[in-house]
């Protein structure tokens, strides 16, 4: 996972995090760390909180308290995807996020707030870093939160989903307030996650 | 509330940090000062910690061998902004403190281009450092949960050691020193000292072990030898005496000191006396290594090393930290 490929397979994963967690993944359960960016309060908390927990607190401070959640999704096809959600832990406020936080990240969720042209701005530097900092092969979503509140919208869906085409991103407009999208979201990077290859 | 404007205008580029009062301040993201955020806020302290840099690790970071000559060139010319030294008399509730930072190198000279496929490598600031699976620090990432976020290798193939002109492969068990020393010993040693040299290496094994088993906790302390303890005295000589009196065989000596004890210094020079290592020393870093074999089932050897550089234990630290609600502030690239 996350590994530069020039090595030799039988050293690839490292300790698996030196507590021994069998990190394997087979053909039918995947597993994947997922890491959001974007500027503070465009969401990106409520986004996992409601994927994760089903709940949605409009108060929810800075922080989820936690270095990440998880929650598996069962596809159609029958494979399981177990996300391991990374928050930025409010990191990204004042500071530069770490490398660390995008290491081994098989998927990232770009995430503005459609009623904010400065978090759509802020968006497109996150992709770029994303770009720096992120393997070359990690789906990547562009996320327009807030879409509860249309009628404040300054960012148009357009503009957005050109954003998205040009970054080899897809987009999507979600609302942590009603669930709007917010499952969706998650299938489909669950779907375009790349399968591993069995074995022959 | 200290007079914001002093350090001049570019003071305006950086966001306001709310709120405004703090429990501890730290600053540097090195891995001293994240370790310290972490323990601060594990503690239940309100943080603030700041970098003058825009990475993470101060002088801890593993810059990407491209970045390098970039990263030494920036480091020179970046002088710390004079900080508040005025308005300190006013409120005696606190003084202003003149920070300082030391340059990392006293002089430094780069030439040539980086060789491919150079993005895969990175250059450890402070140096390579070998872990000992059974060392502190590991338990330290393992309590505070920071192992979840450094995914170290295991050190496989051995280390090397430079002996007789030549780099030859550490041997890394007990049964690889016996085969190693009976290899060697085929060409210069006949049959009778060989065996003895495999018996004193054999009775070395069984002091160090019967001493580590003897001075165990729970294990009251022995009367010397008797109890199969080093004597104290012993335990005082530096560890090179030490080994010279087991009268091991000077490649066997070097291999305990440098491959498994890590000494820095040579231990040999005379005039490093101070750096030598003492038994006591060499002897707690042999029990460390001997319980860092096997302590996890997918590392091979004794050690490990952070898979991406050292540079991803203060950023460990620092999302501990931040996730239990230490406010990061660096000067962030802007975008």
């Amino acid at each position: 996972m996350g590994c530069s490929s020039s090595l030799p397979a039988n050293s690839t994963g490292g300790l698996g995090n030196i507590n021994n967690e069998n990190s394997a993944t087979d053909s039918k359960n995947l597993k994947v760390k997922l890491v959001l960016l974007g500027d503070s309060g465009v969401g990106k908390s409520c986004i996992v909180l409601r994927f994760v927990r089903g709940q949605f607190d409009p108060t929810s401070k800075v922080t989820i308290g936690a270095s990440f959640l998880s929650q598996t999704l069962a596809l159609e096809d029958s494979t399981t995807v177990k996300f391991e959600i990374w928050d930025t832990a409010g990191q990204e406020r004042y500071a530069a996020l770490a490398p660390l936080y995008y290491r081994g990240a098989g998927a990232a969720i770009v995430v503005y707030d459609i009623t904010s042209a400065e978090s759509f701005n802020k968006a497109q530097y996150w992709v770029k870093e994303l770009q720096r900092h992120g393997s070359q092969d990690m789906i990547m979503a562009l996320v327009g939160n807030k879409a509860d509140l249309h009628e404040k919208r300054t960012v148009s869906s357009q503009e957005a989903q050109e954003h998205a085409d040009m970054n080899n991103m897809f987009f999507v407009e979600t609302s942590a307030k009603t669930a709007d999208n917010i499952n969706q979201l998650f299938e489909e990077i669950a779907k375009r996650l790349p399968r591993p290859t069995p074995l022959s | 509330m200290a007079d914001a404007s002093a350090g001049g205008g570019s003071l305006d580029d950086y966001p306001t940090i709310d709120p405004t009062s703090f429990d501890v301040v730290l600053c540097g993201t090195g891995l001293p000062e994240s370790i310290l955020a972490a323990a601060c806020a594990a503690a239940g302290k309100t943080v603030l910690h700041v970098d003058p840099d825009a990475f993470y690790g101060s002088f801890y970071s593993s810059i990407p061998l491209p970045s390098v000559p970039s990263f030494l060139s920036a480091d020179s010319s970046t002088p710390c902004p004079s900080s508040t030294t005025a308005s300190s008399s006013a409120t005696a509730a606190y003084t202003a403190v003149d920070l300082k930072r030391r340059s990392l190198y006293s002089e430094v000279e780069t030439s040539g281009t980086v060789p491919e496929p150079s993005r895969r490598f990175t250059v450890d600031l402070v140096g390579p450092r070998l872990l000992y699976c059974a060392d502190e620090a590991v338990d330290l990432l393992l309590r505070s949960g920071g192992s979840h976020h450094v995914e170290f290798k295991s050190v496989e193939g051995g280390s090397l050691i430079y002996w007789d002109g030549a780099l030859c492969p550490v041997p890394d068990s007990r049964q690889a020193i016996f085969m190693d020393s009976t290899h060697r010993s085929k060409e210069k040693l006949n049959l009778r000292d060989n065996l003895k040299e495999k018996t004193l290496l054999f009775r070395f094994f069984k002091l160090v072990q019967s001493h580590i088993a003897a001075s165990s906790p729970g294990d009251k302390d022995g009367e010397g030898e008797a109890s199969g303890k080093i004597s104290e005295e012993d335990l005082d000589l530096p560890f090179i005496e030490f080994l010279k009196k087991q009268q091991l065989q000077p490649k066997i000596r070097a291999v305990v000191l440098y491959a498994i004890a890590m000494a820095d210094y040579d231990q040999d020079a005379a005039d490093s006396c101070e750096k030598l290592l003492t038994t006591r020393d060499g002897i707690k870093t042999l029990a460390l290594y001997s319980s860092s074999i096997g302590r996890f089932a997918n590392a091979q050897g004794a050690f490990i090393y952070p898979m991406y550089g050292h540079g991803e234990l203060p950023q460990a630290f620092c999302r501990f930290a931040a996730v239990k609600g230490v406010e990061d502030a660096s000067h962030s690239p802007s975008c």
